[in-house]
């Protein structure tokens, strides 16, 4: 036999490799905070007059109880304490720049509308490892150092919201290993919590973020959990609404390059940027936020083993 | 390729540089980059570590949005919002050099942490050594230089609190739970509520061994007053 049509002699009408159409994205965790109930939104900056609010405290709602007087005597004035936290917005950014061979040649999906779409979860990302870099910081803490984290950790965290009278929802965001940490725990728990659906629950596969919910604690695990005690410990934090909150800010509507219209209430600004001389398309995503701890009592921070 | 030992240089010849390494041979650490900080302590935060009561450290990012750091990265109005809350920054010098290193960081800045971390690359992982020996030693130089305070009873016995709260549900679960697991569970939780309250002891004595100056003090300013 000869002449037969093989691969291996087919080098001018066949490619070494081909793209696979869809483009993959690399592990990075994509699990964000945006919206959680227990992180309270301190609303939008623009026009008034500062980067910085002020979120004033006061001990009303019952804080100062009435006394017993008696009859026949005067009743005194009673002080309203009140305190302050400060949050201050601030610039976040991302910028990328393509050039338009890299464009024109792509058949698998990253192209300037991708970059563009990309931005949303970059700042959603960007926000989630903000609330995380002050939630490391609660002036209560449980865990022990160097040591994986257990069940009881989980609770010496809880009690410590449920004995200063915080109240929920409660939220928990654990690094990954401190998760898998209180899985290995809840194994070997027996008692009425091995009965509990929840506990079943918690020892099943998980992927990134919301990874259920124990006695009521929503679990949110997210590899942006900062480190502690020089890096040996992972720093998470449990807490309830108040504890956290945060502001943001959005531009004037404005028109940009090429007639991109950007509507008022637009968080996240995407624009693009040509450099026509260089054949390249720059895309930037800006975000104006700030995020602040508002009562270092609502939450505790919890320092285990990394 | 011909040697040659004329020191006149051929007027033709070009000089090469020496090339900087591709971007793929750079030393960068395979991290993300972060952004600098400053240690903080905070008077409630203690922990036990062997048999003694150091402080548990918290952090001051130097980013932007973060907790009252502003726009342009200074961080006066976040170190005031800490002060206000009992916390004190440690200057990145505050004992013994410098405290804080700085890593190149895949895709572009800076990765930062604390120097008693030493990373590994191996295969496009990091691998991070610890020497905590070392640094709950720099803990204790702090206490020593006075930079830290020594801890107040109250707050090591609310502390111990929290542990005599899991000693209580530890032997609630033996009771019931007769393994050797649990029991050793109880034993440990037991044995380190007994560390906790000896070495609250020993930190309430090195207490009273340093207060009596000011005692001494106040007691005669009293008398003078009488």
């Amino acid at each position: 036999m000869a002449n037969e049509v093989l691969y291996s002699g087919l080098g001018n009408a066949r490619l070494s490799s081909i793209l696979h159409q869809e483009l993959q994205v690399a592990l990075t965790d994509q699990a964000h905070l945006w919206n959680h109930p227990a992180i309270r939104y301190l609303g939008d900056l623009r026009g008034r007059g500062s980067t910085a609010v002020d979120v004033p405290f006061a001990n009303l709602g019952g804080a100062s109880r009435m006394a017993a007087v008696a009859e026949n005597a005067s009743s005194s004035n009673t002080d309203v304490t009140d305190t302050k936290a400060t949050i201050t917005i601030a610039r976040q950014a991302l910028q990328r720049q393509i050039s338009d061979l890299a464009e024109l040649t792509d058949s698998a999906g990253l192209n300037v509308a991708a970059l563009a779409q990309d931005m949303v979860a970059s700042a959603a990302m960007r926000f989630t490892e903000m609330i995380l870099d002050v939630t490391d910081g609660f002036s209560s803490t449980v865990g022990t150092t160097t040591v994986d984290l257990d069940v009881d950790d989980f609770f010496d965290a809880q009690f410590t919201l449920t004995q200063a009278s915080v109240p929920g929802p409660y939220v928990w965001c654990p690094y990954p290993v401190q998760l898998t940490d209180l899985q290995n725990s809840l194994r070997a728990e027996s008692g009425a919590l091995q009965f509990m659906p929840a506990t079943a629950d918690m020892l099943a596969i998980k992927g990134q973020g919301y990874s259920g919910s124990l006695n009521g604690v929503d679990i949110f695990a997210s590899s942006l959990v900062p480190t502690a005690n020089a890096a040996a410990d992972s720093a998470s934090g449990m807490w309830g609404l108040g504890a956290v909150g945060y502001a943001d800010g959005t531009t004037a509507p404005v028109t940009g390059a090429g007639g991109i219209v950007l509507p008022a209430g637009t968080k996240i600004m995407v624009e693009f940027e040509r450099d026509a001389a260089g054949a390249l398309t720059k895309i930037v995503g800006n975000y104006y936020v700030g995020c602040a701890i508002l009562e270092d009592s609502r939450g505790v921070s919890v320092i285990t083993d990394r | 390729m011909a040697h040659t030992f004329n020191s006149q240089q051929d007027p033709g010849a070009l000089e090469g540089n020496i090339p900087a390494p591709p971007r793929q041979a750079q030393r960068t650490l395979n991290v993300r980059a972060n952004a600098p900080f400053y240690l903080t302590f905070h008077p409630h935060r203690w922990h036990l570590v062997g048999d003694e009561w150091l402080p548990q450290l918290g952090k001051l990012k130097v980013s932007t949005g973060v907790g009252a750091v502003d726009r342009s990265g200074d961080v006066t109005a976040a170190e005031v919002e800490l002060r206000k809350r009992g916390w004190t920054v440690l200057p990145w010098d505050v004992c013994d050099g410098v405290y804080l290193r700085e890593f190149p960081a895949k895709g572009g800045g800076r990765f930062y942490i604390e120097r008693w971390a030493t990373p590994k690359q191996v295969g496009g992982r990091v691998f991070w050594t610890i020497d905590t020996d070392a640094y709950h030693d720099w803990l204790r130089q702090l206490h020593e230089g006075g930079v830290i305070p020594t801890p107040d009873p109250d707050v090591l016995d609310a502390l111990a609190d929290i542990q005599r709260s899991r000693v209580e549900r530890v032997q609630g679960v033996a009771r019931r739970d007769t393994s050797q697991a649990a029991q050793q569970d109880l034993a440990a939780a037991r044995s380190k509520l007994e560390a906790m309250d000896a070495a609250t002891l020993e930190a309430a004595a090195g207490r009273q061994a340093k207060a009596p100056a000011k005692k001494a003090t106040r007691k005669s300013t009293t008398t003078k007053g009488a």
